[in-house]
């Protein structure tokens, strides 16, 4: 039996299976805490108190589980955040903010880009359409775009703080991400 | 040497033969393998390996471990080492179903065994590398 064929029979049973589209939602939950704790620059000690519990318990949390709900907003709310569930294709992929703007090969990429321009292609264009299509093309841009002096221009990317946060203010953009 | 990919937006997951076939016999342990399949299919591909989690942990010496399993029952593991300098490689090299405490050194050398095969490999250009990505689409669209 080749490889692909193994792998196929693999997947056939795997994905009858809950625990298989259980993991991605724990996965991606868990994710999404670490990187807000980063974000706000707390320790499991901070969070601990912040959820009125002991620091192994964090700890325990942190380390990804069967998470119910109530925990899970528990948590959001200790991260000053919100948990919205949302269906989607079995296929699909979520992209963050966080992933769009903070990866380091991305932002080389980005980096690439005259800031003005970026500046003026994201108002534009974001605006008209919904604003998860248009960070996937610029996302696909960042990665599968040209590479050649992508580090060089590493330096200019803060001159992408400024478009990026009137980016973020328009009214549009401001809906969209409220959807 | 002979590989399946499955290639992501952040890496591409490598996965030896001894993996498919560990993974695909499911015995009791039919939870905690697809969690794992779950894992090399869709989160590392997506995002990389979930370091710092109870997912991913390093053994040291370059070498790591996916975890899946309750506290309570069936555990299973897949060591795995990056196959290139930029760490979009992940090269699954053995799984296994956890029975003891420790991770079994015969585990780690058998990992450690394929990541010379896979650099001999590599520099000697017989790594043979057969894509499943359209076979992960096809199902997932079922």
């Amino acid at each position: 039996m080749s490889l692909r064929e193994k792998f196929a029979r693999l997947l056939d049973v795997a994905q009858d299976s809950v625990a298989y589209w259980r993991d991605i939602a724990i996965t991606d939950f868990t994710r999404d805490l670490h990187a807000r704790i980063q974000h706000k620059g707390l320790s499991h000690a901070d969070l601990a108190i912040r959820l009125g519990t002991s620091r192994p318990y964090v700890t325990r949390l942190l380390s990804g589980g069967n998470y119910t709900l109530e925990t899970m907003v528990k948590l959001a709310m200790a991260l000053d955040g919100v948990i919205r569930v949302h269906l989607a294709d079995r296929d699909a992929v979520t992209t963050h903010w966080r992933d769009v703007f903070v990866n380091p090969s991305q932002l080389s990429a980005l980096g690439r880009m005259d800031s003005e321009a970026l500046r003026r292609s994201s108002l534009e264009t974001i605006n008209t359409e919904p604003l998860k299509a248009q960070l996937s093309s610029l996302v696909t841009t960042a990665l599968y775009g040209d590479q050649r002096g992508a580090t060089e221009k590493l330096t200019s990317i803060g001159a992408l703080d400024r478009p990026l946060q009137e980016l973020r203010d328009t009214p549009k953009s401001r809906e969209a991400l409220a959807v | 040497m002979e590989l399946l990919s499955v290639v992501g937006r952040r890496c591409t997951v490598l996965w030896t033969e001894q993996v498919l076939t560990e993974l695909n016999d499911w015995g009791s342990s039919k939870e905690p393998k697809a969690a794992m399949v779950s894992l090399l299919t869709k989160s590392v591909p997506e995002y990389g390996p979930p370091l710092g989690t109870k997912a991913c942990t390093s053994l040291g010496d370059g070498i790591f471990e996916f975890r899946k399993g309750e506290k309570i029952g069936p555990k299973v593991r897949v060591l795995w080492f990056y196959g290139d300098t930029a760490e979009t490689r992940v090269v699954c090299a053995r799984a296994f179903v956890k029975t003891f405490r420790k991770t079994p050194p015969e585990e780690i050398a058998a990992t450690r065994a394929e990541r010379r095969n896979y650099m001999t490999a590599m520099q000697t250009e017989t790594l043979r590398i057969e894509d499943g990505s359209d076979l992960l689409r096809k199902k997932g669209q079922k």
